[in-house]
């Protein structure tokens, strides 16, 4: 087994699973909802980045570029219908779990409807085919730049959230909305801002997946959609640093036990983490435990 | 239209009418979990366990329909099972992704091991289920539906949704009940797979997977987990919509996938009840918004009288508390005597009676926050023991681990002579401690008379083989006829069939009172009942305590009322700080210093 190799490809699908777990835990870390409409939105900013990049002509950069504000735009759409409106019932979580799957319905069936059911490929040329050796590792440049571009996505989300005025007011409001509006802040802005970045960053997912495998469909998504579930709830529900973590623990596994035992149980691995940690620390390995009930 | 057109049209769309039952079958299987409060995305997985078991039995070993089918039900009921054992510590969207991760679980197995003929699907499957069939298991499974509302387990489960923490201290185990709700649940979508395995006549995993999940979900939300009409009115709406959309000139995946999704997004926003509160809203005005959850009793009204309340025999003593809701007040009682038991005496109690709960350095930390911090307490029958202490003082805490909620960190708690140290709160309750709440905790769906029943819940056997064959039965008669004299008896019976949400505050806390009596407590601990009462009804309070510690009920009371302690109890303990500062009868307990320190901080005497 190349060692180097399996690591680097672990790295490299781990980032991206990473990248888009973090929307789904930023969600529920501050609003406390689930978002089921995450998968639909990354589906999307792949295909906002297609367009881009074939229809408009844009160099690959600002394709991921109108991904990172479509989706994030996305977001506030999601928000403003799906959300909004359910905050102030009683039943708020499980009523805001069924209005954003009906939200991603009627995403992907929006995609399907004008792009319909083929697959997609980026122009060639889109991004320079180099390959380079590192370390007995044989690794594509793109994907060198989607785990850079992902690294940093995420180290920017760190420092937004625990160094910046507005991370300041988002913890708050993560931590007690009615404290948080009581003390002058904004909750329904911070929700709203909540809502772009987390989409945003989904989106920017899918297109870097697009890229990655050159292939752009409607159902890019499903593939991912789960995945993202277990990683957050092994990373611990809500938790950033858990997220990506959780993301990278994945893509590891998942390639090393490709290389071990083969491909045949590749997509069982996410969910035996899941159950493993539902038993053994149903809180995830970041999760804050909670001190008080009721 | 002659015979012949009949029969076309009926070739045409036999099909589909097959799919709105096997379609109505999987809608009741998710709700039973949804009237629990509970999430399982894995019921499409469940129905692929059936599927596949009752297929391969056909197939392989050539066994009839209805053996294969069974065992398919079986199959599903204990993978159900074993499931929830796993994933019903959990709640909320934490039981979601649990069960859609056995979803996917189940997906993956069956695409890798040989048996099941992977992707390509299991082939051909004898055809075999026919439409009567079909709707025969529905019609059967309805009935029962319909027979489950009103029995006991029926009632636990929508307290268990509407407040668990609340069903759990009148005595109802959360994780027996929804285990057996899940068992029960896993095995009407395995039977409703086996139908559908021997309709299709070919079985893949993709029947199975996460779209077929949500779209079980989709039936019961759009048709309403209020009721069990609701699920199978969605799931025809549901199953019928794509055959008319099919003439629209569209690409068909995407309308249809536009098509439920814009249905779900109304339903959730403008309609949270579904389908079938349209109906309920127009023949009893409740309000469609009140909550995704229970149905909102106007229903249960109607179907009270079926039961025509026995004239009260006894009603309370006291004086007549009047309802503000009603404008009732019970008759008054004919000589002023305690008839609620059968000792009229003035009390007399022993101070060496064995005291019925027994604590001793009892604490409880949160972090390094010491909220109990060595407790003792003795309570014992026929007395009214007060508990009393500033804001903060962990009086609340002390009453959460005393009744299970929460587990203590350190000391000892005995019940009626047994060790119950850290027992969970159903056994608690069972074994006789019943409490209220400081900020009352009702089952807000739930008809009033609904909320004493579930009270009874513990000290009923199970009613639901009797509301299966068609009757009350005779002890839920009797329960009935209780829970009314316990309403007579704090003038609530003229609004038993009202949604317990709809009470007025004072209405609430004495619904919540009579609850906890149906419950049948020796130990009964009252969270500050006279909360946001003015003086003469909390004076009825202290009454209606003294009449049941009459009786030989312990009463712990926590309260602010500082009058009605002294009043009522017989003795008072203080804490302050997590832990007791006095003890005694209120009269030393008044001129205790260091309570009125604790109370009114350091002494101003030398100033």
């Amino acid at each position: 087994m190349n060692i180097p190799q399996q690591l680097f490809n672990g790295l490299f699908v781990g980032s991206i699973y990473a990248l888009f777990a973090l929307g789904y835990t930023l969600v529920f870390g501050v609003l406390d909802v689930l978002n089921l409409a995450h998968a639909a939105v990354f589906t999307l900013g792949a295909f906002f980045g297609l367009v881009a990049v074939t229809t408009l002509g844009l160099p690959v950069w600002a394709g991921v570029l109108v991904a990172f504000v479509g989706g994030g735009c996305v977001g506030i759409l999601l928000d403003r219908v799906a959300f909004a409106p359910l905050r102030r019932r009683p039943d708020t979580h499980f009523a805001g779990l069924i209005s954003s799957l009906a939200m991603a319905s009627l995403f992907i069936a929006f995609v399907q409807e004008v792009f319909g059911p083929q697959d997609y490929v980026f122009p060639p040329g889109t991004f320079p085919d180099v390959a380079l050796e590192i370390a007995g590792a044989r690794i594509q440049l793109i994907q060198l730049v989607i785990v850079a571009v992902s690294v940093g996505l995420m180290g920017w989300l760190s420092w937004l959230v625990q160094r910046t005025r507005f991370g300041r007011s988002l913890r708050a409001v993560a931590e007690n909305p009615r404290a948080a509006a009581l003390l002058g802040i904004d909750v329904e802005r911070v929700n709203a801002q909540t809502f772009f970045l987390s989409s945003a960053l989904g989106a920017v997912a899918g297109v870097l997946l697009g890229l990655a495998f050159n292939s752009v469909a409607f159902d890019l998504g499903a593939s991912i959609e789960l995945k993202g579930l277990a990683v957050i709830v092994v990373g611990g529900m809500g938790s950033l640093v858990g997220a990506m973590v959780g993301g990278l623990i994945l893509g590891l596994t998942e390639v090393f036990a490709v290389a071990g035992i083969g491909s045949t149980w590749r997509d069982a691995i996410a969910f035996g983490l899941l159950f493993i940690i539902l038993i053994v620390r149903p809180r995830g390995l970041f999760g804050r435990p909670r001190l008080r009930r009721d | 239209m002659s015979i012949e057109a009949l029969g076309r049209l009926w070739a045409t769309y036999e099909s589909v009418v097959q799919f709105v039952g096997l379609n109505a079958i999987l809608g009741l299987s998710i709700y039973i979990t949804l009237a629990a409060g509970q999430l399982s995305l894995g019921q499409a997985a469940l129905m692929g366990i059936g599927a596949y078991t009752g297929a391969l039995l056909t197939v392989t070993w050539g066994w009839p329909l209805p053996l294969s089918v069974l065992a398919g039900i079986l199959t599903a009921g204990l993978a159900a099972g074993a499931l929830g054992v796993v994933v019903l510590r959990l709640r909320g969207v934490f039981l979601a992704i649990a069960t859609l991760g056995f979803g996917a679980m189940f997906g993956i197995l069956v695409l890798n091991i040989p048996l099941t003929g992977g992707a390509e699907g299991l082939r051909p499957i004898p055809s075999e289920t026919t439409t009567w069939q079909i709707y025969l298991v529905l019609a059967l499974l309805a009935y029962g539906f319909w027979r489950f509302d009103g029995s006991t387990f029926g009632r636990s489960l929508f307290a268990l949704r509407d407040d668990e923490a609340a069903a759990s201290t009148l005595g109802i185990d959360p994780f027996r009940t929804n285990l057996i709700a899940f068992v029960a649940s896993g095995m009407v979508a395995g039977l409703a797979g086996g139908l559908s395995a021997h309709l299709t006549r070919i079985i893949t995993p993709r029947d199975f997977g996460f779209e077929s999940a949500l779209e079980i979900l989709v039936f019961a939300i759009v048709g309403g987990t209020t009721g069990f009409a609701g699920p199978i009115l969605g799931a025809a709406l549901m199953t019928v919509l794509p055959e008319v959309l099919r003439f629209l000139p569209l690409e068909p995946g995407a309308v249809n996938l536009f098509v439920s999704g814009a249905i779900l997004l109304l339903v959730i926003l403008f309609l949270p009840g579904g389908l079938i509160s349209l109906r309920r809203q127009g023949r009893a005005g409740s309000d469609p918004r009140a909550s995704l959850g229970r149905r909102a009793g106007p229903d249960r009204a109607a179907t009270l009288h079926e039961d025509p309340p026995t004239p009260l025999p006894t009603p309370l003593p006291t004086q007549p508390m009047t309802s503000p809701t009603t404008g009732r007040t019970p008759p008054p009682s004919p000589a002023g005597q305690p008839s609620l038991g059968p000792d009229p005496r003035r009390r007399s109690i022993p101070a060496n009676a064995m005291p019925l709960l027994e604590v001793r350095g009892l604490a409880r930390h949160f972090g390094g926050v010491r909220a109990v911090d060595g407790v003792d307490l003795d309570v014992r029958p026929g007395e009214i023991v007060g508990l009393i202490g500033p804001n903060g003082a962990g009086k609340t805490t002390v009453v959460n681990v005393l009744s299970g909620l929460v587990p203590p960190s350190g000391g000892s708690v005995r019940f009626g002579g047994i060790d119950v140290t850290g027992w969970p709160a159903h056994r608690m309750a069972r074994l006789g401690l019943i409490r209220t709440y400081q900020n009352i905790r009702l089952f807000a769906h739930l008809s009033v008379l609904d909320n004493v029943l579930v009270g009874m819940t513990s000290r009923l056997p199970p009613t639901l083989g009797w509301s299966l064959l068609g009757r009350a039965g005779p002890h839920e008669a009797a329960a009935r006829r209780r829970a009314l004299e316990l309403l007579a008896d704090v003038g609530l019976e003229g609004v038993a069939g009202r949604p317990a949400a709809a009470l007025a505050y004072g209405d609430r806390r004495r619904l919540e009172i009579a609850r906890a009596l149906a419950a049948e407590p020796r130990l009964l601990i009252l969270d500050e009942p006279a909360a946001g009462m003015a003086g003469p009804e909390a004076g009825r309070v202290g009454t209606l305590l003294r009449t049941l510690a009459d009786r030989g009920i312990a009463v712990l009371l926590i309260e602010h009322n500082v009058r009605l302690v002294m009043q009522t109890c017989d003795r008072v303990t203080v804490v302050n700080f997590g832990a007791r500062i006095a003890e005694g009868v209120p009269a030393d307990i008044a001129r205790d210093p260091s309570v009125i320190e604790a109370y009114l901080g350091p002494t101003s005497v030398d100033r």
